[in-house]
């Protein structure tokens, strides 16, 4: 039996569905977080990454408080606080750079992951159809939401 | 089963200290597979851990080294674990915690002439020219064939005596022509002691063919292109910023542009510039051009690197 290192990643059968995670971040800039969210969320058990646990527990913290950050956001809308036009996209933008930020920890995460797999020799590519495709229709899933709170939850950073 | 442990992180260190980490990495598995409280196997372990930028694991492989070393009482043991997370600290960049490492290591076992030399460059960096100069003689006084502590001498010496410290680097350089960190310090003492340019590139070469990323080597070779060509020199470093940006995946520096581009363009709509507010939308594509075009600079500089027409 071979000493295990703290970060050595698990093998897994679907190592070779996950890709690098900057892509994810690329996904969430440009798509949106519905497609960024379930990426990182793959590319953890595909990885089989060691910092698997708290890269799901970031991601959770960033769908919560993002819907709490939309929610908020919202509520200060229908009291008149935020006005509509300007600061409501500042508002948005508060919302996606939170978001961000929490990818920005689970790709630091899984890169290390990513990079002990090339280390070893394994290729992880970069999977760049998924992202062409969620950039084609992000629109289309997004405006299949009407509740707009649905949506600042969901969208990317092009606010 | 002891003797077989210690041949295995002999071997390591050996493998180790002619760049092939991945084999030493491979040998300290199977030796802590054998031992897993083998106290210098896990520093080793950890120093190796460096070379392949496993930080994390780095640090705490150190950790264990110094836990169970204290644990077996045995000085040189904890005197290398000191050194090995001295060495993460600094790659780390964190120089004072390094610092503290390489003063305890010093103080449990004051022969360790690892300790010393990354003693004087994490001193050097501090800004103790002083400290660092008193611990690379030290280091050269202990051992003056090891070509790190000729390599480190010669360094801080030559601000003092030229002609001392070339002796000390043209030893280092016939025991180790093809090391990164002696090649580094010729490049600085052809440089600083003698404005020897192509003497200077020459030994930058040795040391970004094996670190592409070396953060010290590449500011002089800009900085040596500078004195030359100052606008090519511009476009490098955007061009080499952009390509480490993208080849190391700093996230940070990706999703800063995109907000405040997102910034900007809101901004923009509300002053009233519609036009500029719609451009700004797009400036992900402009990234993604700019990683374009710092490919090609920097084909170009590796180009220059490598000694081909560029």
């Amino acid at each position: 039996m071979s000493y295990a290192i703290a970060d050595d990643p698990v093998e897994t059968s679907l190592r070779r569905y996950a890709s690098r995670p900057m892509v994810a971040i690329y996904a969430l800039i440009v798509a949106g977080s519905w497609l960024a969210w379930p990426w990182f969320a793959f590319n953890s058990f595909a990885l089989g990454s060691a910092t698997k646990r708290r890269e799901l527990t970031l991601l959770a913290i960033s769908i919560l408080g993002s819907i709490a950050l939309a929610w908020g956001m919202f509520e200060l809308v229908a009291i008149g606080v935020i006005h509509p036009g300007t600061q409501l996209l500042l508002a948005r933008l508060g919302v996606a750079t939170f978001k961000i930020v929490l990818a920005c920890q689970i790709a630091s995460l899984q890169r290390d992951a990513v990079q002990v797999h090339i280390y070893d020799g394994a290729a992880i590519e970069f999977h760049l159809p998924v992202f062409h495709v969620g950039n084609a229709i992000a629109m289309l899933v997004l405006t299949t939401f009407s509740d707009p709170l649905i949506r600042v939850v969901l969208e990317g950073v092009r606010v | 089963m002891n003797g077989q442990v210690d041949a295995l992180v002999t071997q390591a260190a050996l493998a180790r200290g002619s760049f092939n980490w991945l084999e030493s990495i491979e040998l300290l598995r199977e030796a802590l597979a054998l031992d897993s409280t083998h106290a210098r196997a896990h520093a080793e372990l950890a120093l190796s851990l460096v070379e392949a930028r496993r930080l994390r694991a780095a640090e705490r492989e150190g950790t264990l080294a110094l836990g169970y070393a204290t644990a077996g009482d045995d000085a040189s043991a904890t005197a290398h674990a000191h050194y090995a997370l001295g060495a993460v600290h600094a790659a780390q960049r964190r120089p004072i915690a390094a610092w503290a490492h390489c003063e305890r290591a010093l103080a449990t076992s004051a022969m360790h002439v690892d300790a010393r030399i990354l003693g004087a460059y994490v001193k050097d960096q501090v800004g103790d020219a002083t400290a660092a100069l008193e611990l690379a003689r030290g280091a050269l006084a202990l051992h003056p064939d090891d070509p790190h502590a000729l390599a480190v001498h010669a360094v801080f010496q030559s601000r003092i005596d030229v002609a001392v410290a070339d002796a000390s680097i043209q030893r280092a350089l016939t025991l180790a022509p093809l090391d990164p960190e002696v090649n580094l310090a010729a490049a600085r003492i052809a440089l600083a002691a003698h404005d020897n340019i192509d003497g200077a590139r020459k030994h930058l070469r040795v040391v970004l063919g094996r670190d592409s990323y070396h953060r010290e080597a590449l500011s002089m070779w800009l900085a040596i292109k500078g004195r030359t060509e100052p606008v090519a020199t511009h476009l490098w470093r955007l061009g080499l910023w952009m390509r480490r940006t993208i080849d190391l995946e700093d996230y940070a520096v990706i999703c800063a542009w995109m907000v405040i581009a997102t910034l900007a363009s809101i901004i923009a709509r509300h002053v009233g510039a519609v036009a500029i507010a719609n451009y700004l939308r797009y400036a992900w594509v402009v990234f993604f051009a700019g990683v374009w075009i710092a490919r090609y600079l920097s084909t170009s500089f590796d180009a220059e690197v490598n000694g081909l027409p560029g």
